[in-house]
């Protein structure tokens, strides 16, 4: 219910700059994921956002509103921290209804929208249990109760599933999804995991060192990578990025890399021989591609990682190690050969000099 | 020869804790026990009392007041000492700058040898030439009589204490409060609790099992204050600062008189088991719920 625009950013811890100069906006009403590996200040961001870190230079708007100098309380916003944060003195019901407890919201109203909350959530049957009697997922339920209890205008969530087995982190992707689309208002969802980004968001947001490297809706990020690193980290398994050079063959220019050939006529930047390019290919669209054009090559494997019910299998082909990404298990040796192959369109380039996408 | 075997290996090592338990703890103990229904002094012989001893205590007008002096005692010293000790720790949680230099200085009455703060603080307290009176007196307050009255010795004695053991509270709070998650902090903050209705509702009862073990160990020392007192008063002036232990000693150490000596003892051992019980079962109801 609130959009967010932060201008020229900056906070440093001692003389780290974590961000210096950042700038991004958020949407109003949407659900928006702050995508990046650790260490990459997402949590400073959210943190900076809700107004519990005090930024050392720049503007934070919600709405049009400088907010940089109001205090937390006064944002009318949440968070759900990665660790929970529940009192493990109190019931459920008193975690959940604590912020309403701070604001004095009668009792009345208090246990009919902890009620409502909750059982929306499914744990409308442990608001008398202590949180220690309660599993790792139904915790989590818990602190996001208390977040949206409050009805605030915007929910900050704190990589909330990182702390959850592998299981119950999939289904409450599902579920999340199920009530954020249902209550509306805007989220701010920071998580180092692409697969939170892919399944629940509308709009990503890629950071790297406290730099914005990309934002945009997900299907258009996912699809149009502006450079290597949004390529390598927003995708499941991490993009294979090839070094690979521009050659003239036949009159056209070609990629080449390690022995792989793309076709570059249809490039309109200016590209010429000699040019040192990258050539990105997803993991999910190597196995069983077929067509005519398609690019088939003959790996060796080196290591098969079975996860879940899929499978990544480590290949290396003319120099070059691969990860092929199959959606189903599929054991293979070491030494064994597999065949696989792309779509020349499936491919991503990019510059090497400063990782830019120039095609896909 | 005849081998040994592991199990009485096993039985003959677990002797030695039942030795030292015996020797250093159990015959003690019995002996005071034994001889607490003895009429028995210095150089007489042990004549069998019964119950006389008892008798005696419980008819003892100076038992009762010596009673309710070292319950007063704990009672206002410890109170004191969680008032300012978790009211400093609140401080030193929220100071961004010099905390180690704090805690340094904080650590200082805690070193000190307690019989050796009990002789500073007599001279402290010294109504003619005392520091205490000589401050109080640059701020205008006529200098009072300490260590001669009876309501200003025990005043000074809970002082001293105080003075003691409040950083001990306070160390030992904070260091409880830094293992808290920042989460909680933050959570509450966001939701726009003040900070001191964040740290009395949500941080303390979260350290609760700390604060009743702190609270254990004070009530403790406090109901069995010797040192501290013993030379900085003696116990008096007359019996206004004579404690559990002070009273306990003077009548075995100073009047001889070892029956009745050990009577007090033994009535003291069953006041001191009685509380550790009560308040270490309080502890560990805690300590669970945590």
């Amino acid at each position: 219910m609130v959009e967010v625009r932060v201008e020229n950013l900056c906070k440093r811890f001692g003389s780290r700059y974590i961000f210096n100069n950042f700038s991004m906006r958020i949407e109003n009403e949407s659900f928006t994921t702050i995508l990046g590996p650790p260490g990459a200040g997402k949590t400073t961001l959210l943190r900076l956002l809700a107004g519990v870190e005090i930024p050392d230079g720049g503007k934070i708007y919600f709405d049009g509103r400088d907010v940089t100098d109001i205090p937390a309380k006064d944002r009318n916003v949440a968070m759900v921290f990665q660790s929970f944060a529940l009192h493990p003195t109190r019931k459920v019901f008193d975690n959940i209804a604590s912020p309403l407890k701070i604001k004095n919201v009668p009792k009345e109203e208090t246990r009919r929208r902890v009620k409502e909350v909750a059982d929306m959530l499914g744990i409308g049957d442990l608001l008398d249990r202590y949180p220690r009697e309660l599993s790792g997922g139904q915790q989590q339920r818990v602190a996001i109760a208390r977040a949206m209890v409050k009805k605030a205008n915007l929910i900050f969530f704190d990589e909330p599933l990182t702390n959850l087995d592998y299981k119950i982190r999939e289904s409450m992707r599902s579920e999340l999804k199920k009530i954020f689309t249902a209550q509306g208002g805007t989220i701010v969802y920071a998580t180092p995991d692409p697969t939170d980004a892919l399944s629940m968001a509308k709009y990503v947001a890629v950071i790297n060192q406290g730099k914005l490297e990309q934002y945009g809706p997900v299907d258009d990020v996912y699809n149009y990578p502006a450079n290597t690193f949004v390529g390598y980290y927003f995708s499941f398994p991490p993009m294979n990025l090839l070094d690979g050079k521009v050659v003239r063959e036949k009159g056209a220019l070609v990629l080449n890399s390690h022995d792989l050939k793309v076709d570059l006529s249809d490039c309109k930047e200016g590209i010429k021989e000699g040019d040192e390019l990258i050539l990105g290919l997803r993991p999910s669209q190597l196995f069983k591609v077929d067509g005519d054009d398609v690019v088939k090559f003959e790996g060796e494997v080196i290591i098969t990682e079975v996860i879940g019910s899929e499978t990544i299998i480590h290949v290396q082909y003319n120099g070059a190690r691969l990860a092929v990404h199959v959606p189903m298990i599929y054991r293979l040796l070491p030494g064994d050969k597999l065949t696989i192959g792309f779509r020349p369109c499936d491919a991503f380039i990019f510059r090497k000099a400063d990782g830019s996408l120039i095609r896909r | 020869m005849k081998k040994i075997s592991f199990r009485s290996k096993t039985l003959f090592l677990a002797l030695i804790p039942m030795i030292y338990l015996y020797g250093l703890v159990i015959y003690p103990f019995a002996s005071v026990i034994y001889y607490s229904f003895f009429s028995y002094d210095i150089g007489g012989t042990p004549v069998f009392n019964g119950v006389g001893n008892y008798i005696q205590l419980f008819t003892d007008p100076q038992f009762y007041r010596t009673l309710g002096l070292t319950l007063s005692y704990s009672i206002l010293a410890v109170g004191a000492e969680f008032l300012f000790g978790i009211g400093l720790a609140y401080l030193l949680v929220h100071i961004s700058r010099g905390r180690s230099v704090a805690t340094s200085i904080l650590i200082l009455p805690l070193v000190m040898t307690p019989a050796v703060a009990g002789i500073i603080w007599r001279i402290m307290f010294d109504a003619g030439f005392g520091h205490v009176n000589f401050y109080l007196s640059l701020i205008g307050i006529p200098g009072q009589k300490w260590l001669i009255r009876p309501t200003e010795a025990f005043i000074s004695t809970v002082i001293v204490d105080v003075w003691q053991w409040t950083p001990f509270v306070t160390l030992v709070t904070f260091a409880g409060l830094t293992t808290l998650p920042v989460e909680l902090v933050e959570s509450a903050y966001i939701d726009g609790a003040s900070e001191f209705r964040t740290f009395k509702d949500i941080l303390l009862p979260r350290i609760r099992a700390l604060l009743y073990i702190i609270l254990f160990l004070r009530v403790i020392d406090t109901l069995k204050i010797f040192d501290t007192v013993y030379t900085m008063t003696g116990g008096g002036p007359g019996t206004a600062t004579t404690y559990m232990s002070i009273f306990n000693y003077l009548n075995l150490m100073t009047f001889y008189h070892i029956g009745y000596g050990c009577t007090i003892a033994a009535f003291f051992i069953v006041l001191m088991n009685v509380v550790v019980t009560v308040l270490s079962k309080k502890a560990g109801a805690a300590l669970f719920a945590a």
